[in-house]
């Protein structure tokens, strides 16, 4: 079997914590939300630019 | 918000007058597609929705391109294996943002002020999408595919559902997640941002008191508003 289609089939590597066992990429990407959502909360949002609007 | 005479429900002869009538009341054009927002929306936590339909239409788009081609093009070409990686990271980013719109809306108890249908119409579309994906990553042909489908299958069998929803059924599965769940999807996308749009985009809990003081979407008050761009 070529190397790609090895690494394609290969089971992602597990971290076990007692009774809790998760992936790595789960586990990534349960973080990705977590750093997303505080992020959201806290980085100031761009302020509005007021342009003149043109009445035709 | 009073209906002036004509759009009274009770002078609409048949059901389909009272629809028309009570959409002309309760969703006129400049409540359906605003130019303004509250100012509290000028927030990156009320970005996740907007986020989520995105990736949905790029999921339609791509989920389209891949249904019409088919598995012997998007398993072997290079620009089937692009629009097969399209469909599958618009689907990691789909649920990604929409946990985090969850979270948002969750953490600011976005079911108030009458949005209870806003809010569970939301929560059907996340389960609904949950089977969408499930019934998608078996429907892949590939060894993947294979082993996650019979992995679901003794999970469906001991939910007692497994003969009647059998995931190792590929034309039922592929049946299911290209016609009947992005169908079931849409509708309820489609309800919710109606809803979204009929109750107004919730604002935050310490902002209570201006909606109480009807200061929410269609305030004209500049320093309460700014501009959707």
């Amino acid at each position: 079997m070529l190397l790609w289609q090895d690494e394609a089939v290969s089971t992602a590597s597990y971290l076990p914590w007692g009774w809790l066992s998760i992936s790595v990429p789960n586990l990534i990407v349960i973080l990705v939300m977590i750093a997303l959502f505080v992020l959201a909360l806290v980085v100031p949002f761009p302020k509005e630019r007021r342009t003149p609007r043109k009445h035709s | 918000m009073s209906g002036t005479p004509e759009l009274d429900d009770e002078s609409a002869p048949s059901w389909i007058g009272k629809v028309r009538t009570r959409l002309e009341r309760d969703l006129p054009y400049d409540k359906l597609l605003p130019e303004t927002q509250p100012a509290y929306v000028a927030s990156w936590i009320y970005v996740f929705g907007v986020g989520t339909l995105s990736a949905l239409v790029m999921i339609i788009a791509s989920g389209t391109v891949l249904a019409f081609e088919g598995p012997s093009w998007y398993h072997i070409s290079n620009v089937g294996h692009f629009f097969n990686s399209l469909h599958y990271w618009s689907v990691q980013l789909f649920f990604l943002f929409m946990v985090v719109h969850l979270l948002g809306k969750f953490w600011m108890a976005a079911w108030r002020g009458n949005r209870a249908r806003t809010w569970i119409t939301g929560m059907v579309a996340l389960i609904v999408s949950i089977g969408a994906a499930l019934t998608g990553y078996v429907i892949q042909t590939n060894f993947d595919s294979q082993w996650i489908s019979f992995e679901a299958k003794d999970g469906m069998n001991a939910v007692g559902i497994g003969a009647w929803f059998n995931v190792a059924n590929l034309g039922q599965n592929l049946l299911v997640h290209v016609f009947l769940m992005p169908l079931i999807l849409v509708v309820l996308v489609a309800v919710h941002l109606v809803l979204v749009r009929l109750r107004g985009v919730v604002p935050p809990i310490d902002a209570a008191e201006v909606e109480a003081a009807g200061g929410a979407v269609h305030s004209s008050a500049p320093s309460e508003t700014t501009e959707v761009r």
